[in-house]
């Protein structure tokens, strides 16, 4: 690392090094890899387009035009029609919102009970580990897209966040199992038993003094979820029990496209680019992180 | 061991248990059976109709009472029928054979592909292979089934199709086949021998040979094989089909059904390849550069071992290790690995066996489904961990 900082600056002090944080260098260290920066561009700018420009465009998701039914891109509306006349660009656009909502709000989900069941598992021991450890055991004999379909059947007629409200509720169990492995090995270190010993509770042990030390682990896994709850959502809609129609995600769109790919093959292209697209940039912004929280990674070229 | 396994065993049957549980619970909670429902809906339905129906599924009981009347049957290995009143044990023992055929195929290739490239690009780390196979990796990590299989359903065998029925080697295919072994053998060369000391006589020569062999190779599969394969021209239809895992009530030797059997696999198999080598490839690279900056590594280097000794026997077999507990616990997930797959290429397989349990929301059928797999998942983790042991001396099990 050559990193000094610049003597114009710092010249009344003694060193001329300022010391870097750790946060700061895994910042520095993310900044570096290139694959990741450029989907977090590709992302963030997907994300503002999608949430934005429907505002401007003139044709929503539900909107038919009468005068073009089942026509290929054009001018008028870029990613094509469907049969009923539906835009292709308003249709994959709220898609698009619709499954990075779900994503996040899966995610989100995975990542709270995930982090908060494995670090009370792991902290405390015991009986309340045992409960928690033979549910995750359970959940690991019944493949999760079939608990989620099973589930999802029985609530039909339900809003489009049942979905990653569920989805949530069963798939936190790996990150649970990280989670509580490294609680278990750091609830034994000298830097617990001061805590302790100074007379801190149990809950502060955990968030402040703990929870932060998992910190990188936990962020790659809450964002590799969304890829993985992406990924989830398309099969889910293409078994029929994710999102319903009217509504639209981009799995019902790539569901929808697929039967009719030979008359209107440009259904399927738009949504599933959108969909790999998502998930690529996601899964590499994972990657980057991952490299950056790795102590063991120092090296110079990204 | 042996007391190690039943241990684990002992642990397994109460796990069982509370999946069948947790099953049950969520299967009552999704409603009524399909046909109790559309029976319902009609609007002359009478309360006695419906009532008998429901004594026929016995859901007329508290859900006690129905489990302890399903589990007692699925003990004594009457599983019971389902909504078409066909026998359960034998359908779902017949989708099993069918999901087995598509996916052991579909398992063992990709794990092959995979490791060969892991060990690839750990060894020949930041070179152009390994970039790409990087992104590649993690392109069809970002690629949902439906996505890959729905493309290769509607746009791949289309254009393969007529191709295969007519395959003409032109001669511009052939100068292309030549030119792209010139250049694959070339940087074979290039690479096998940039870190050894003796340079191959010719570069140049070993390409054009090796590319001329392939091409060679090429032409004489087709114009010997395939213009008298009997399959391919006692079949009108196109070769490479997208729907069913064999054509119904096909007739032939065993050479002919492998055949029917081969192209209809050829697709699905292909979309759960691309998918699964993507994961074992980053497993398997990951695992190879921690071995291959391991001391024992820089030990086996300074003892004056030759690199293709140090890196086959001293790095692949112990980078394998790990990866063995993955494709161990996969291939427990086998049995309900593919619904994607399998409903889009119209397998009969265990994906169409839930999707149709689901919809006829039977339950007699979903707990079956997932009892099956659930005893698979448990098993192969079982085989996961007895394996590891026996590879890693450092874990004693017992």
């Amino acid at each position: 690392m050559t990193d000094t900082a610049s003597p114009t600056v710092v010249e009344d002090r003694e060193f001329s090094v300022v010391a870097r944080s750790q946060w700061r260098t895994i910042f520095r260290r993310f900044l570096r890899h290139r694959p990741a920066m450029i989907s977090l561009v590709v992302l963030i700018l997907l994300t503002v387009f999608v949430f934005l420009f429907p505002l401007f465009w003139e044709w929503t998701f539900t909107k038919r035009d009468k005068t073009s039914l089942s026509k290929p891109p054009s001018w008028n509306h870029p990613f094509g029609t469907n049969d009923l006349g539906k835009d292709g660009l308003g249709r994959v656009m709220r898609g698009t919102q619709r499954s990075l909502e779900i994503a996040v709000i899966a995610a989100f989900l995975v990542t709270i009970i995930g982090v908060l069941a494995g670090a009370i598992a792991g902290y405390f021991r015991g009986w309340i580990d045992a409960v928690i450890m033979r549910f995750t055991d359970l959940i690991l004999t019944i493949p999760l897209l079939v608990v989620v379909a099973v589930v999802s059947v029985g609530l039909p007629g339900s809003p489009w966040y049942t979905i990653p409200v569920i989805l949530g509720l069963f798939a936190w169990t790996t990150l649970a199992r990280i989670v509580r492995a490294e609680f278990m090995s750091l609830r034994e270190k000298e830097f617990v038993e001061a805590a302790r010993a100074v007379g801190a509770r149990d809950r502060r042990i955990i968030f402040k003094h703990i929870l932060p030390n998992l910190a990188g682990p936990i962020i790659v896994a809450a964002t590799l979820s969304i890829a993985g709850t992406i990924i989830t959502e398309t099969a889910l809609s293409f078994l029929g029990l994710g999102v319903r129609a009217p509504d639209v995600s981009l799995g019902l769109l790539i569901q929808e496209s697929l039967g009719a790919f030979k008359t209107r093959p440009w259904l399927f292209w738009f949504p599933a680019t959108a969909i790999v697209t998502v998930c690529l940039c996601v899964n590499f912004i994972g990657d980057g992180l991952r490299d950056a929280f790795d102590p063991k990674q120092n090296r110079i070229k990204a | 061991m042996f007391r190690f396994v039943i241990r684990r065993l002992l642990v397994v049957i109460p796990l069982l248990f509370a999946s069948s549980v947790l099953t049950f619970m969520l299967v009552i909670n999704i409603g009524v059976p399909k046909k109790i429902e559309d029976a319902m809906a009609k609007p002359n339905a009478s309360k006695e109709q419906i009532a008998s129906l429901r004594r026929q599924f016995g859901i007329d009981k508290p859900p006690l009472e129905r489990y302890q009347n399903w589990v007692t049957g699925f003990v004594k290995g009457d599983w019971g029928k389902n909504q078409s009143g066909l026998e359960i044990k034998p359908l779902l023992w017949e989708r099993m054979q069918v999901t087995v055929r598509l996916l052991l195929a579909a398992s063992i290739m990709s794990v092959v592909l995979g490791v060969l490239i892991g060990i690839i690009g750990a060894i020949r780390q930041y070179t152009a292979f390994d970039y790409s196979m990087t992104f590649l990796a993690f392109l069809f990590f970002s690629i949902p089934a439906a996505v890959l299989a729905g493309f290769l359903k509607e746009a791949g065998a289309i254009q393969l199709n007529p191709w295969l029925r007519e395959p003409s080697m032109s001669t511009t295919i052939t100068v292309l086949l030549a030119l792209f072994g010139l250049v694959s053998g070339f940087l074979v060369m290039r690479n096998r021998y940039k870190y050894e000391r003796e340079r191959p006589p010719s570069k140049l020569l070993t390409g054009t040979l090796a590319g001329l062999g392939i091409a060679a190779g090429c032409v004489l599969v087709f114009a010997l094989v395939w213009g008298g394969n009997t399959y391919r021209v006692g079949n009108p239809k196109p070769l490479i089909s997208t729907v069913g895992q064999a054509t119904p009530g096909f007739e032939g030797s065993f050479w002919e059904t492998s055949q029917d059997y081969f192209w209809h696999m050829v697709l699905p198999t292909t979309a759960l390849v691309l998918i699964g080598f993507a994961g074992y490839s980053r497993y398997m690279r990951a695992s190879m550069l921690d071995v291959m900056t391991s001391d024992y590594v820089r030990t086996a280097r300074a003892k004056g071992l030759k690199e293709s000794r140090v890196t086959g026997m001293h790095g692949v077999r112990n980078a394998l290790i790990p990866l063995i507990t993955i494709v161990a616990l996969d291939f427990g997930a086998l049995l309900s690995g593919a619904i994607i797959t399998e409903t889009i290429f119209g397998w009969a397989g265990m994906g169409r066996f839930f999707t149709e349990a689901l919809t006829e929301k039977d339950p007699r059928s979903l707990l079956a489904f997932v009892m099956v797999t659930a005893v698979s998942v448990v098993v192969f983790n079982l085989i996961a961990d007895i394996i590891y042991a026996q590879l890693d001396p450092r874990i004693r099990l017992d």
